[in-house]
């Protein structure tokens, strides 16, 4: 009788145990399954092409950009052209690059904290292999989308590879040869992912680019604007390939004596061991590719309407000064243009520019004088070296410095009566003494306009690209206009003229035509093609200030001068503390902040990035750079 | 400007010199087996080799705060109580049981101890031995702690009755400069910073005659806010009784504390004042429902509320007292509008104390456990079954009424208005969180004796959830456990755990590990003294760290971001993947060491207590440091850190009767040695910045050689890269030579954050109806930052300077600059000084009386009815320490820790 209480008891228990838990499972199903994940899974990432898109948009999202921005700190949040000839940078900001790192030469393999960022380049901080990542992920996931239409699709699989392009080109012309991920890693991947070479990583861009250019249509409508195509990939193509041409990456001597190991170094940072004429003539080709592609039109420079008005015919408007500046700024500004090939926005917001590009303003960051005697007369005659700045108005009204003299003899912006002496891009790539800046006041380019931040360093002009002379220009909706039609026209020239030995009549009419925009003479004729290339590189400097042009300029032709001439300013005194009209000028050196490149010998180790020893450390496979 | 460790060690030395004594409290051997007419809640596997230590009921009557750990201090050697902060309503003291936060089990389940009150707790102790560790399993690796609460005893109804009353005021509060004396500082600063002053000559006229109450008004927030005491009401009843089978215990306790804050009545329609009500009944019942079958029923109910002005439900009044300068505005101005400034907003402290409008939360709480026991010796001699099961609940509403008001600035000759007075409250209620657990444990037990020998063998099956009221907070564990324990003679005792334990954050498949554990113990003698030597080894598991979603990618757009296709403004939004999952996702291990010797000697008047413990601790979730970002997502954090924890704890006790007198003292002391292994550190450029080898903890910072004097000097020293540097700033070692003071340079200095040795003495003495006891507690080889004082960074975003800080420091200025003790002065962020540094590191060592009080029973024989005790008690008395200006244990701005003195009544029915 007891055992029988005690059984039953003993069954109650259990029952009363299973129905207190509603489910008593044992094991895995116990610990019940896996909460939901906080958002999408795989398959509704990928459940229409729709959907699929916004993957493709990650991609785009982490692509380079060139504006000072929070999207990312290159140079410490500053630009890079204050590490060419072109520009000084005073920011002295926590963490700034160019005045931590550059100009004092203490960047190196090991930075870390606060002056890490402030590289032109990291290598393994960036969002580069971000951008490659979606690329790899929406291609090979793609195929799942059901019911894609197939068109649809095979064009958004080439947007997608030029982005991955895009990223990979923005490494390799900082760092050479970097690890080639050619999918999106998995977490059970072994984490080895050795350096490919130079060649190898150029001809798989260059791969990426042909690819793409088959199915990506040569343009897209408005709506589209911004999104890439054929022309986007063969213009990269076309860059890569004068980029691997140039003598620094292709020539039978290393760059750097650290290069001349060929297994070690010389194969992640050179093309060949040798001199290849071959890599010219492929320049050339993909020139003539692009240049074929768009015999139907798509692309052309943007051309300035004429406002001015003749006396002698004043039915015919007529080209001024200022009609030319409205389309250079226009080309390198505005979205949607027939000059965009390659096209980056991270945001709408003008604001997102303007708070960070105007910060150029508050530290005396200012463009060098020796740049802005680059800029030829309004009328092609090249500005004297010698240019007596102590009587500036000596040589008569259009060889005046900047200004012509209004009717009251004050030489300063007059969009009435379009006064502008020089080439008009120096007007838009700088502010010059006597130019309105942001907001529409005079830019306080003279030393004694001190504003609340004033600096000593001050070299008489500031950066006009980008930052504009009122909030009204500025007004649009922000893009970086990563390569311009007037580049592809650029760099076909430069192919022709390397690859045939001379300029042909393409190379010359290519050229001028980027002149012409802006109203200059064509190029004097029968130039040899070292001449040709000499006046290139000097027709880029003036075309493509503050667009991250000169600097791989700099780099691939090797152009040593550019780094250790020290650089002039021009110390300017207005008549007013404030729009002052009238100014006196005087030439100095730049002293502060002073560049090491000017002191030592200058190495050529500075043509590549140093990898951080932190990266090389984690021991997947990345090495170091010749001479860090 | 290195630290003294000499003197830390000194200070070790302190407790060892102050003991002498015998037996404790926490000396005997609290696990006893079990009985078959009770099921046994706290110790239910039997483990008997462990030694464990074990307060009873009497610990908990030493302090009367709501925040039952305070009772706790330097009880337990090996587990340090750390201070909370903040007002009674979220003042919890953190427990760190060598260095971990334990699991606390209530009656067996998991809870809080802010779920307790004094009155309900029969015993505590402290697990600290492997085997103990493994029977939690993937909870158990910090250690336990084991709370029973009282049950019922077979006897005719007893009730007690106590009603305390607490005077609380606060421990070392910070004395703010007034007007004139802050506008002298702030352009002093200004000064040194080289821009304009902030105050012209008649602005300092002003402040210093105080010509004008409103245009230079000179106002004591602090003073405004704070009332020189807060109160506290206590009330407690217990009833206990029952007969051999059934027998209950119940208790009633109701708690009331206003803090020190004023009672803001300018409104009638919503009540503003500060408070902490609780009202909590448990009632707990033992019942044998037959011959062989047992139960047990614990209830607990506690309602607790907590009221405030609207302003302190996410915001801390304190935080503005510390900023808002004496000559900011006046409260009101002449028109009695408030006062308020563009560059403060309306952030006026009295205004928001009276105007802002109320806050309130009310907490529900209920915890009910059952458990059954049946006896199935009839069938198989020495087997039984138990079933148990707990649910808990914890529910929090909030209920606001909101106001805004109107506040002015004198700008010029006329006020300036901003905002306007509500006419109406903005009400609102809601429920705020709501937190469940609910667990099952099934177990076999059999026990049974042959001749010396005697086994007694468990198997279980647990299972746990979490509930919480969020997406992906609630988890489970399910254990599968067997226990052994073999004993012979009652010397030898040696206990074998296995737990199977998983734990639903981790992949499916992957979710269980096995921790095993054994432990053995030998009684050398125990006539004429008492010598007993115990060693335990074994793994444990710690979920802790681990949350859902770790071990696999997760997508969706929480990383996408818009881009912008098209000529016109249009955004396109994107979609991304969440960081790579986990792949060695596990939960924390720690395979733990004990040995230890317990003895009692003098006639069981002395009693000692030795223990060393080693533990590796492996699998702590760290940040992955190899993995180049060339992945291009993120990596979710690896559970490849590792820690190694050493030390030994030591506790002596005294305890002596003569005659009518009788009293005794007891000393604790624990060593903490804690060594980071690998905590994901990155590849460093200098041998000196790892972390490898250094304590847990460590403290790094920039090392001061000076001030510098001159620009000269700045000039010609390492440019220091965090911001700009002028003449009076701190001057910083350059450790690597580069020419370069950055984050590179800093180096290990001063000791860890965690203390190395803690400590715990005390005394009690009796003689005749009169008691007294006293507890001290205190840690050395502690390193405390100066920068989590507000008051060390005076003036610094508009904040104000404070009389403490200028009765204490020299900062420098030209003229000071031989005998500065502190950088200038800045009104800007000041970058470059306020970082971590050799100035700003301290000793953080200290000795506090915790609980002394003193109480007189009037015996049963003169009141008739009952007995009466009454009772003066003291909480935080004394503390001696390096800091002096603060509590040393928050030096962060918060409501500011408390000493209590009480009151109190007793009576026994």
């Amino acid at each position: 009788m007891k055992k029988i209480y005690a059984i039953l008891t003993a069954a109650l228990l259990g029952a009363g145990a299973l129905v207190s838990c509603e489910s008593l499972k044992l094991g895995d199903a116990g610990l019940s399954e896996a909460p939901e994940t906080s958002g999408a899974t795989l398959d509704t990432l990928f459940a229409s092409l729709k959907d699929a898109d916004k993957v493709l948009t990650s991609a785009y999202y982490y692509l380079p950009y060139g504006l000072i921005s929070d999207f990312d700190s290159k140079m410490g949040k500053d630009i890079l052209e204050s590490i060419t000839d072109h520009f000084v940078s005073n920011k002295h900001t926590e963490g700034d690059g160019p005045n931590d790192l550059y100009y004092t030469g203490a960047l190196g393999a090991n930075i870390s904290g606060d002056a890490a960022g402030g590289e032109a380049y990291r290598f393994g901080s960036e969002k580069d292999y971000t951008a490659i990542r979606y690329g790899w992920f929406f291609l090979e996931n793609a195929d799942n989308i059901p019911d894609a239409d197939p068109v649809q699709l095979a064009r958004k699989k080439g947007e997608a590879k030029v982005c991955i392009a895009i990223a990979y080109a923005h490494m390799f012309r900082y760092v050479g040869g970097v690890p080639l991920i050619d999918h999106s890693i998995s977490t059970d991947e072994k984490m080895e992912f050795p350096r490919n070479t130079f060649a190898e990583t150029a001809e798989f861009i260059i791969r990426l680019c042909d690819e793409a250019a088959e199915v990506l249509p040569w343009t897209v409508s408005a709506v589209e604007d911004g999104r890439m195509t054929k022309a986007s990939a063969l213009g990269l193509k076309l860059r890569i390939l004068c980029f691997i041409a140039s003598p620094t990456f292709n020539s039978d001597t290393p760059w750097h004596p650290a290069a001349a190991d060929w297994d070690k170094m010389g194969k992640y940072v050179r093309y060949a061991d040798h001199y290849d004429a071959s890599l010219w003539q492929r320049a050339m080709e993909a020139a003539d590719e692009f240049m074929t592609a768009n015999a139907g039109g798509g692309y052309a420079l943007v051309q300035a309407t004429p406002t001015g008005i003749d006396p002698a015919d004043p039915s015919t408007p007529v080209m001024t000064p200022h009609d030319y500046r409205i389309a250079y700024r226009d080309a390198y500004n505005k979205r949607g243009t027939s000059e965009s090939v390659i096209s980056i926005r991270k945001s709408n917001s003008t604001s997102y520019h303007n708070k960070n590009m105007d910060l150029q303003d508050d530290f005396g960051c200012g463009g060098s004088l020796n740049w802005v005697n680059k800029f030829s007369y309004a009328d092609g005659t090249p500005f004297p070296e010698d240019f007596d700045w102590s009587n500036p108005s000596a040589g008569g009204a259009i060889r005046e410095p900047f200004f012509r003299a209004d009717p009251n003899g004050m030489h300063k912006i007059d969009n009435a009566t379009f006064t502008e002496t020089r080439d008009p891009r120096l007007y838009e790539n700088l502010c010059v003494p006597g130019d309105l800046w942001k907001n529409g006041v005079v830019g306080a380019t003279y030393q004694n306009a001190k504003g609340p931040n004033f600096q000593d360093g001050n070299t008489g002009f500031l950066q006009m690209k980008f930052i504009m002379q009122t909030e009204q220009d500025r007004n649009v909706p922000p893009h970086w206009c990563m390569m311009r039609y007037a580049e592809v026209l650029l760099n076909a020239a430069e192919a022709h003229n390397e690859a045939l030995g001379g300029p042909d009549d393409k190379a010359y009419a290519w050229a001028n035509a980027v002149r012409a925009r802006v109203g200059l003479p064509g190029l004097a004729e029968g130039m040899s093609k070292e001449e040709f290339r000499k006046a290139l590189i000097l027709e880029r400097e003036l075309e493509f200030g503050f667009e991250e042009v000169r600097w791989f300029d700099m780099v691939r032709w090797g152009l040593k001068d550019a780094f250790t001439t020290k650089l002039k300013r021009l110390y300017v005194i207005g008549n007013k503390t404030k729009n002052a009209t009238s100014f006196k000028y005087e030439v100095m050196d730049v002293t502060m902040p002073p560049r090491v490149w000017w002191n030592n010998e200058f190495d050529t180790k500075w043509y590549l990035a140093p990898i951080p020893a932190v990266e090389i450390n984690k021991g997947y496979g990345m090495t170091q750079n010749p001479g860090w | 400007m290195y630290p003294k460790m000499k003197r830390i060690y000194t200070y070790i030395l302190i407790p060892l010199l102050l003991v002498a004594g015998t037996v404790a409290a926490n000396g005997q051997n609290p696990l006893s087996t079990s009985q078959m007419d009770s099921i046994v809640l706290g110790n239910q596997f039997g483990l008997s080799a462990g030694g464990n230590a074990t307060l009873g009921s009497a610990t908990f009557e030493k302090s009367p705060e709501v925040d039952i750990a305070k009772a706790l201090y330097g009880q337990f050697s090996g587990l340090l109580v750390k201070q909370g902060s903040g007002r009674s309503e979220d003042n919890q003291s953190k427990l760190r049981l060598h260095g971990h936060s334990p699991l606390i089990l209530v009656d067996g389940f998991p809870r809080e101890l802010n779920d307790l009150t004094g009155l309900e707790i029969e015993e505590i102790t402290v697990l600290k031995d492997a085997a103990a560790a493994a029977l939690y399993g993937v909870k158990g690796a910090n250690g336990v702690i084991m709370i029973t609460t009282r049950r019922g005893e077979a006897s005719p109804l007893k009730v007690t009755a106590k009603y305390q009353y607490g005077y609380a005021m606060a421990f070392r509060t910070p004395e703010f400069a007034d007007a004139y004396t802050y506008a002298y500082y702030a352009n002093q600063a200004a000064a040194l910073d080289g821009i304009a002053p902030r105050f012209s000559d008649a602005d300092l006229n002003g402040f210093y005659y105080k010509t004008d109450p409103y245009a230079y008004p000179d106002v004591d927030w602090w003073g405004q806010i704070f009332r020189n005491h807060g109160d506290n009401h206590r009330a407690q009843f217990t009833f206990t009784g029952g007969n051999r089978n059934f027998r209950y215990f119940a208790a009633v306790d109701y708690v009331k504390n206003n803090a020190m804050y004023v009672n803001p009545s300018s409104d009638n329609r919503y009540n503003a004042h500060t408070y902490d009500n609780r009202l909590g009944i448990r009632a707990n019942v033992d019942v044998n429902i037959t011959n062989s079958t047992a139960m047990k029923i614990g209830v607990m109910a506690r309602l607790s509320e907590f009221n405030k002005p609207y302003y302190l439900r996410s915001n801390s009044i304190e935080s503005l007292l510390y900023k808002i300068p004496a000559a900011a505005f006046p409260i009101k101005h002449e028109d009695g509008t408030y006062g308020g400034s563009t560059l403060y907003g309306g952030n006026n402290p009295v205004a928001l104390f009276q105007e802002s409008g109320q806050g309130q939360y009310s907490q529900p709480k209920v915890l009910a456990d059952m458990s059954l026991r049946q006896d199935f010796s009839d069938l198989v001699p020495g087997l039984t079954a138990d079933a148990s099961v707990a649910f808990d609940y914890i529910g929090k509403m909030t209920e606001v009424s909101q106001k805004e008001f109107r506040y002015a600035e004198l700008v010029g000759d006329n006020l300036v208005y901003y905002g306007t007075n509500s006419k109406t409250l903005d009400y609102s209620h809601w429920f705020s969180s709501l937190s469940m657990k609910f667990e099952i444990q099934g177990k076999v037990n059999y026990s049974r004796s042959f001749g010396d020998h005697k086994i007694d063998g468990h198997l279980a099956y647990r299972q746990r959830s979490w509930i919480e009221a969020e997406r992906n907070e609630s988890t489970k564990t399910q254990e599968y456990l067997a226990t052994a324990t073999y004993s012979w003679k009652n010397r030898l005792f040696v206990d074998a755990v296995l737990n199977y334990s998983g734990c639903a954050y981790l992949e499916p498949g992957k979710r269980f590990n096995l921790y095993p554990a054994i432990s053995a113990s030998y009684l050398f003698k125990t006539d004429p003294y008492y010598l007993k030597a115990f060693a335990s080894f074994g793994l444990s598991g710690s979920d802790g760290d681990l949350e859902h979603e770790l071990w696999r990618q997760a997508y969706g757009s929480s990383n996408g971001h818009s881009y912008n296709f098209g000529t016109t403004v249009t955004s396109f939004s994107g979609r991304a993947e969440g960081d790579m999952a986990a792949l060695t996702l596990a939960p924390e291990q720690a395979a733990t060491l004990n040995l230890g010797v317990e003895t009692k000697l003098l006639s069981n008047r002395l009693g000692a207590r030795l223990e060393g413990f080693y533990e590796d601790r492996t699998k702590i979730l760290v940040e992955p440091s190899n993995v180049s970002e060339v992945i291009g997502i993120g990596m979710s954090d690896q559970s490849l850190g590792e820690y190694k924890y050493k030390g030994i704890d030591l506790g002596l006790t005294w305890d002596e009767k003569r005659g009518d007198f009788e009293y005794g003292v007891y000393a604790n002391g624990s060593w903490l040695f804690t060594e980071v292994v690998d905590d994901g550190q990155a590849y460093q450029a200098y041998e000196y910045l790892y972390h490898k080898g250094n304590p847990v903890g460590q403290c790094y910072g920039l090392e001061v050689i000076g001030y510098f004097q001159d620009q000269t000097e700045i000039n010609n020293s390492p440019k220091q890269t965090f911001g700009e540097v002028r003449p009076g700033d701190l001057k910083y070692r350059d450790q690597n030579n580069d020419g370069v003071i950055d984050n590179q340079d800093r180096v290990k200095m001063f000791g860890s954050s965690t203390p190395m040795f803690q400590y715990g003495f005390g005394l009690h003495a009796g003689w005749k109806n009169l008691q007294f006891y006293a507890d001290f507690q205190g840690v050395t080889g502690v390193t405390v930052s100066l920068l989590d004082s507000p008051l060390y960074q005076p003036l610094t975003s508009n904040s104000t300077i404070s009389k403490t800080f200028l009765e204490r420091e020299i900062p420098w200025t030209p003229e000071t600059a031989a005998s500065a003790t502190m950088p200038r002065l800045t009104t800007l962020e000041g970058d470059n000084n306020y970082r971590s540094n050799s100035l700003w590191y301290r000793d953080g060592s200290f000795l506090k009386l915790r609980n002394i009080g003193i109480s007189y029973t009037i015996k049963r024989d003169v009141l008739k009815i009952c007995d009466a005790t009454v009772s003066l008690n003291g909480t935080n008395l004394f503390c001696l320490d390096g800091i002096e200006f603060a509590d040393p244990e928050q030096l962060s701005v918060n409501y500011p820790s408390t000493r209590v003195i009480w009151a109190g009544v007793k009576f026994n029915f």
